[in-house]
């Protein structure tokens, strides 16, 4: 079964028609998706992972990273 | 009192079930009309249907796919040919003042289908439904893609709106607002829910065996209409603007009428149509005598044939001295909104062809006192001069009407204030 990480890839790669393999951490969203490609890459990734992002959450994402983060499982920390 | 300026058809831009150049459009129409197929809809059973054959999203880049519905699609493709042909496709600057006015009856119908039946099962819809789903959507995209930067317009007036863009779009030339615009209609009606919906009316007549032979305007046996997709778009120009670069005219729009029946939501109203066909003579200058032939509105339901028959020889008296009556939508279905824009392509075909192809499917009159084609082409004029006039009609539900007056290049034809009899 697809990891949040890879859904979150393949979600991105699928809006945006890209190569999911291309797609880097550093990769910068403005590089990559115009405000259109913007507008329905949130919604996709509201209803697949069930998020709501208010308007500032938008704004603060700038990267791949930004995004894998939104889905990435915390990891636990034994104390 | 300033001079009016002339407005003249340089370019014509097709995607229709007759083909995509004036050429092809023109080959298919005098060769016996489309082909049509049945289309089988989920809800109202096999319906038959004129489409596009060619692939509407060609050539299409990211942007104009992902914010665009096939009616906008059909449209841009029919832009392109348009622009082309008035030699203005590597002409930015020359055509940055264009206006567009696109009539659309049902504007996005698959997208609308598309992004309601996602709501509907999923609770959610893409982000770029609302751009989708706009009913500007196809001038949005043309004026976008081109770079048009006149007044950006979309007309809704069921079967009435393209000719009710182009007379608008005439009208702000004529006046002096424009040098030029781009104008016409497109429609693609077979978005699921559409279709069903014109099922309801009891209007569409059924396939049989042939679809090409299910609509049959003014023979005794139609059964209604039959719908079909596409666009024709055109680019009109101030004669004199034109001429100062050189452009070839095609046509010439002499005049634009419009009315409403204000009578009945279906119901056609003779009325209301020749209000509309008068007041488009008035605006050419011509008298129902000046006219050489019209492409009726013809839809082949009972009830509209039957009152514009009506309308038709109240206006232009007894068949003998009326002109020619053609009714195209049998060859290339009823494009709604579109069938004003499609229509014109029709008349132009016919006025640079010097003839009327017949009536497809009319093979047994109902008895209306109109001069039907049937059987042979028949020459627009019988001295065989070469330029002629013809006279279209659109007419919608709700009852909007809109006419227009088309010449060729060069027409002889003079105001008829002396009296003098035109038609030969």
């Amino acid at each position: 079964m697809p990891t949040p990480t890879e859904r979150m890839l393949a979600l991105i790669a699928g809006e945006l028609a890209l190569d999911a393999t291309t797609l880097q951490p550093d990769t910068a969203l403005d590089d990559i998706a115009d405000s259109l490609d913007w507008a329905a890459l949130v919604t996709a990734i509201e209803r697949e992972f069930g998020l709501q992002l208010a308007p500032e959450q938008g704004l603060a994402l700038r990267r791949v990273a930004d995004l894998l983060d939104l889905v990435r499982e915390p990891v636990l920390v034994c104390a | 009192m300033s001079a009016l300026e002339r407005v003249v058809v340089t370019g014509v831009g097709l995607a229709t079930p007759l083909g995509g150049s004036l050429a092809e459009f023109s080959a298919a129409l005098f060769a016996g009309g489309a082909r049509f197929e049945v289309l089988e809809s989920a809800h109202a059973g096999p319906l038959p249907a004129a489409r596009v054959s060619e692939d509407a999203q060609a050539g299409l880049g990211r942007t104009a796919l992902k914010v665009s519905d096939r009616h906008g699609q059909l449209a841009l493709l029919a832009a392109r040919r348009a622009l082309a042909m008035a030699g203005l496709i590597d002409e930015p600057a020359l055509r940055a003042p264009a206006g567009t006015y696109i009539g659309s009856g049902s504007g996005p119908t698959e997208a609308s289908h598309h992004a309601y039946q996602e709501l509907f099962t999923t609770g959610g819809m893409h982000g770029l439904s609302l751009l989708r789903c706009l009913p500007s959507g196809a001038a949005a995209m043309t004026a976008l893609h081109f770079g048009l930067r006149g007044p950006n317009q979309t007309q809704a007036a069921a079967c009435a709106s393209s000719a009710l863009a182009l007379g608008e779009a005439v009208r702000a030339i004529r006046h002096g607002y424009l040098p030029l615009a781009v104008a016409g209609g497109a429609e693609a009606p077979f978005g699921g829910g559409t279709l069903h919906a014109w099922h309801g009316l009891r209007v569409l007549a059924a396939p049989g065996e042939d679809p090409g032979r299910a609509c049959r305007p003014f023979d005794r046996q139609r059964r209604g209409l039959v719908l079909g997709e596409g666009a024709a778009l055109f680019v009109l120009e101030a004669e004199s603007h034109a001429r100062a670069r050189g452009a070839t005219v095609l046509a010439v729009i002499e005049g634009f009428g419009a009315s409403c029946d204000a009578h009945h939501w279906t119901e056609p109203c003779a009325e209301g149509q020749l209000q509309a066909m008068r007041a488009a003579l008035d605006d050419a200058r011509l008298a129902p005598r000046d006219v050489h032939a019209v492409n009726a509105h013809g839809t082949g339901t009972v009830a509209g044939d039957e009152v514009e028959a009506e309308s038709l020889s109240r206006l232009f008296g007894a068949p003998a001295s009326a002109p020619w009556v053609h009714a195209s939508k049998s060859a290339h279905g009823h494009l709604l909104g579109a069938s004003g824009a499609i229509e014109l392509a029709t008349v132009i075909a016919c006025l640079h062809a010097g003839r009327l192809p017949p009536n497809r499917n009319l093979e047994q009159p109902d008895g209306a006192p109109l001069r039907l084609v049937r059987d042979e082409p028949v020459p627009l004029r019988a001295d065989g001069a070469p330029a002629a006039v013809m006279l279209s009609n659109s007419f919608a539900f709700g009852g909007a009407n809109a006419c227009l007056v088309v010449s060729g290049a060069r027409s002889p034809v003079s105001p008829t204030s002396t009296g003098t009899a035109s038609r030969s």
